[in-house]
């Protein structure tokens, strides 16, 4: 980094103690967090460490989420749809026993096909991130002592040229597949489950509110159609009386 | 700034820096007005909006161009700026020129369907232009989604359209490298069955 550059980087910091509005400050905190990424990466590889794979754990590193954390949010997501553990001191592993515990038999089958799933899914991450690896190898060998930039920009090719592959074959589209439905077959467990529970309870079930918003929508498309057909009638009868004129 | 980084690699350095150097002056900090070309709104429905551009005093063409733009992207796209504006452009060629705002869908929309929006909405909207501009056919400019959307329209409507435009439009989904083709085509239809008739957010 140049000189004239170091005046930039102190307002930058300047700039995330400040009070700049929240939209802008999450926009730095980015720039931060990619810098931290890149400037591990960048001593890691200039010390010429043998395992670099660890930096193309995809699922945590694109969109430069924070490289350490294991916990991919799609996940978390699945059993925390409000979030709410980002507010608890509940692990994940706890969320997941919990709910293995209330869910019926034919549920556990689905998370069992989940875990199935996931541990396929890691072990093509594995293979992905050693594959990445590689082709930055061979990027990095092929040019002549590579800059800084070229380095990050091997880092990006390799990453995604690893991902293109691995993302289409059969083993990973099959995983992938296993894992979307078994995970739509739990939530369609679950909501079959809440549907018997407001049954019992008297509640208005979400399949009858369903049906009046389905209803609703119906009678405003066809209230906006009636509409246009009366438009088009208004319209064509000011024509005629217009030419009669 | 004082001088230009001439490295290629080095480039990058020099928006940075213009940022922060934005960003430190509070004055600078106002949102990017966009979309500020004049616009009459001519037709609403539900959440969406049709606008009518205002023409430009220069001899007019005839055909009136509607822009269809995606449902999760904002319209205000092709109206960034004065200099970086799509609409305005069309203007000063003396194009009529109309846009369909989407709105922002909500779980109200979970029973939308393909049909209601290229059959419904896009319908409404394009005999609204035909009729305000007291023209037969229009042209149709869709944009992203806005653009297969239009396709179809044009497909099933091709008397109301005389020409038809498509920009970054998806045509082919089932090119062989096309990774979101590989894997939904795999996957059995219990993904978008789940109830409440959206796609969830997070899968």
């Amino acid at each position: 980094m140049t000189t004239k550059n170091d005046h930039t980087f102190t307002q930058f910091d300047d700039l995330l103690n400040s009070t700049v509005p929240d939209e802008y400050k999450d926009l730095l905190k980015n720039f931060k967090k990619q810098d931290a990424f890149y400037q591990q990466f960048i001593q890691h590889s200039n010390e010429q460490q043998a395992d670099l794979s660890t930096f193309w754990n995809l699922p945590n590193t694109l969109g430069f989420e924070s490289f350490f954390n294991q916990q991919p949010q799609w996940l978390q997501s699945f059993f925390d749809p409000n979030h709410s553990s980002e507010f608890s001191p509940e692990s994940l592993t706890k969320q997941f026993t919990h709910l293995l515990l209330q869910l019926p038999a034919q549920a556990q089958e689905n998370i069992k096909s989940i875990q199935a799933s996931l541990t396929k899914l890691s072990a093509l991450y594995n293979e992905l991130s050693q594959s990445a690896m590689q082709r930055f190898k061979v990027l990095n060998d092929a040019a002549n002592n590579p800059s800084t930039e070229q380095l990050c920009a091997h880092w990006l090719e390799a990453g995604e040229s690893a991902y293109r592959q691995i993302s289409q074959t059969d083993e990973y589209i099959e995983t992938h597949k296993t894992l979307i439905e078994s995970l739509s077959a739990l939530k369609n467990t679950q909501h079959t489950f809440s549907e018997q529970a407001s049954e019992l309870f008297g509640l208005p079930s979400r399949q009858s509110i369903q049906e009046l918003k389905k209803n609703a929508h119906k009678l405003r498309m066809e209230f906006a159609e009636y509409k246009e057909q009366t438009d088009s009638k208004l319209n064509a009868l000011a024509e005629t009386i217009r030419k009669l004129k | 700034m004082s001088e230009k980084n001439n490295h290629p690699d080095d480039a990058w350095q020099d928006d940075f820096a213009q940022l922060i150097e934005q960003l430190s002056h509070p004055s600078r900090q106002t949102h990017p007005a966009v979309g500020l070309t004049t616009k009459e709104l001519i037709y609403s429905e539900n959440k969406l909006q049709l606008f009518r551009y205002k023409a430009l005093d220069i001899k007019q063409k005839r055909t009136p161009i509607l822009i269809t733009y995606a449902l999760v992207n904002r319209p205000y796209i092709t109206d960034l700026e004065p200099d970086r504006s799509l609409v305005l452009r069309l203007l000063e060629k003396g194009y009529p020129v109309y846009l369909i705002d989407w709105g922002y869908p909500d779980s109200s929309d979970c029973f939308t369907s393909l049909n209601d929006y290229i059959n419904g909405y896009l319908y409404r909207c394009v005999q609204h232009v035909k009729r305000d501009a007291k023209r037969k056919k229009i042209d149709l400019l869709g944009v992203c989604q806005g653009g297969v959307f239009s396709l179809c329209y044009t497909a099933l409507h091709r008397a109301d359209v005389r020409k038809l435009v498509t920009l970054v439009t998806p045509v082919d989904f089932h090119t062989k490298d096309n990774t979101l083709s590989l894997w939904t085509n795999k996957i059995h239809s219990t993904l978008t069955d789940n109830n409440t008739g959206n796609v969830r957010v997070r899968l």
